[in-house]
């Protein structure tokens, strides 16, 4: 009795083992392994009695860990949907599980960062260089860069681009006394010098741009999106030199650039992602989503914010905290989901805008609501309607650059002369 | 033209003792388990994991096949599955014996050998 219920019990636990194999595998050969382990027990227990059992279950064990991942690596339908989606089929739910691993990464810290751990803030700014090296190994390893690092690129992005601020900003390379004493030779001051290089590579992206849009002949709905998005920057600049009264050419040159300087990082990436719409298509859309995930980091306050004057402001830091962690969950979670999840054009475009721009609203809202804080402290009395205009000019510009995305990204490169040829020499034939 | 048998030179001992269990007639998975730990005196001990992984690289190359027969419900279980070589499996398993029996031949020469 006690020999039939060992018997049952370890046939059932090899049944659920067998999961670990790829299911193309279970069911071709599953059948026959179990079969094969049954005849195996049977001999175990005749010959060896007892101990035959645990000496049977070690060797299948090491045997099973070894087959099992040599057939997961092995498995043609491993790769599929993972380096790259297949057309009109939703990313394989494995592929998905790559996608998440940023979003989940920052999702986890921003809960610890809620219970008061400060590792957040190092995530912030050091996940992009972990998070890439494995995008890297792939793309070198396999000539492709993977679907699942269109995101990591894209935090990789930011973080470069947030690095080079300050640098920029706190003129450590540009004044150094030794290395740069040649910029006495180009300049009066380092602040023009400084200003003169963002212009500069603001005009080299938006040359780049029209050169781009000219030769691949996209509608005329591009230029229109990125007119939208020159004017609203400079909407945005003017914006905010009004309204810190700043007025003249010589703020033009030395500060305008550090308002700029994130969305002329914006307009890079959107450059970039023509590269990588090639291989990905409307799906090159995750960098933006990558770009936006270290945004909106609130959630736990510093001081004047962890000792609110009354309860009217806590409610708002309460609020303020829910809306971080729902901005969170759809730019880290659901959103890269549905957006590879999707699979005709048309949905993938669908998800991809409404996601977007679901997460600029919430941060225009998160902007509001921190501008309200700021005004009901006596230091910040002095918020003015044109400080709104800032507010919403600075989101204008992002969802202007969104617009700017999607229709680039719709539309791949045309076929070449002579791609062309041999498809028609194949309908011919 | 040369022998295609030659790119299968280097097969792993699972996949060599297994054609060599399949050369004298068809045989279930167990059959063929029990006949490779014989082969060698118990050395090499296969896990239906590691025997299942070469029976389907070795159906996909084309050195095996599925016997389409099944044994006599009387006799043996009907589900078992039958494995025999191919043509090219024969090739094979003859070519490694060669190449492993001119090694031997070499070593006997060279005294490695203990016993010639």
């Amino acid at each position: 009795m006690a020999f039939k219920h060992k018997f049952d019990r370890s046939r059932r636990v090899y049944t659920r083992l067998l999961y670990l194999y790829p299911l193309e595998h279970r069911e071709e050969y599953g059948a026959s392994m179990l079969q094969v382990f049954t005849d195996q027990l049977h001999a175990a227990s005749r010959e060896e009695g007892g101990s035959g059992f645990f000496i049977l279950w070690v060797r299948t064990l090491w045997d099973l860990g070894i087959s099992a991942i040599k057939e997961q690596f092995s498995t043609p339908h491993l790769t599929d949907g993972l380096l790259e989606a297949i057309p009109n089929q939703p990313l394989p739910w494995k592929g998905v599980a790559l996608v998440l691993v940023p979003g989940l990464a920052f999702f986890i810290a921003q809960l610890a960062q809620l219970s008061g751990q400060d590792w957040f803030y190092w995530m912030i700014y050091r996940a992009g260089y972990i998070l890439i090296l494995p995008v890297l190994i792939t793309w070198a390893l396999k000539r492709k860069f993977p679907l699942w690092g269109l995101i990591p690129m894209g935090l990789f992005f930011r973080t470069l681009w947030d690095l080079g601020y300050r640098i920029y900003n706190g003129g450590l390379l540009l004044t150094h006394p030794k290395l740069f004493s040649w910029l006495k030779w180009v300049t009066p001051s380092a602040d023009i010098f400084r200003g003169a290089v963002i212009v500069m590579v603001t005009a080299v992206i938006i040359a780049l741009l029209i050169l781009f849009a000219h030769r691949q002949k996209l509608p005329q709905k591009t230029w229109y999106w990125l007119g939208a998005y020159i004017v609203l920057c400079a909407a945005y600049v003017g914006g905010a030199f009004f309204d810190a009264g700043l007025f003249g050419w010589q703020p033009l040159f030395t500060i305008a650039p550090s308002f700029l300087y994130e969305n002329i990082g914006f307009l890079m990436l959107i450059l970039l992602g023509n590269f990588f719409d090639r291989r990905h298509g409307r799906l090159a859309v995750l960098l933006l989503i990558g770009y936006l995930l270290p945004t909106v980091i609130y959630g736990r306050f510093n001081a004047p914010w962890n000792s609110p004057p009354n309860d009217l402001v806590n409610i708002y830091l309460v609020l303020i905290t829910i809306i971080v962690l729902v901005y969170r969950f759809i730019i880290a979670l659901a959103a890269p989901v549905w957006v590879v999840r999707s699979a005709t054009p048309g949905a993938q475009r669908k998800a991809s805008l409404i996601t977007l721009l679901i997460c600029v609203v919430i941060q225009v809202v998160m902007h509001i609501y921190v501008r309200i804080f700021m005004a009901l402290n006596i230091q910040y009395a002095d918020f003015t309607w044109i400080s709104w205009f800032v507010t919403f000019a600075e989101e204008l510009v992002m969802v202007s650059g969104i617009g700017l995305a999607t229709v680039l990204y719709d539309n791949p490169p045309p076929i070449t002369q002579s791609e062309s040829v041999s498809v028609d020499t194949l309908v011919q034939q | 033209m040369k022998d295609q048998s030659i790119s299968y030179q280097s097969l792993t001992p699972a996949v060599f003792h297994i054609l060599l269990s399949l050369s004298d007639g068809e045989k279930h998975g167990y059959a063929i388990m029990k006949d490779v730990e014989t082969q060698t005196n118990n050395s090499l001990k296969m896990g239906p994991g590691t025997l299942y992984g070469c029976i389907k690289r070795m159906l996909a190359s084309g050195l095996i096949e599925e016997a389409e027969e099944r044994p006599d419900p009387t006799i043996d279980d009907e589900r078992r599955r039958y494995y025999r070589l191919t043509a090219l499996g024969i090739r094979v398993i003859s070519a490694e014996s060669e190449r492993l029996a001119a090694a031997v031949a070499v070593a006997r020469q060279k005294h490695i050998l203990a016993f010639g």
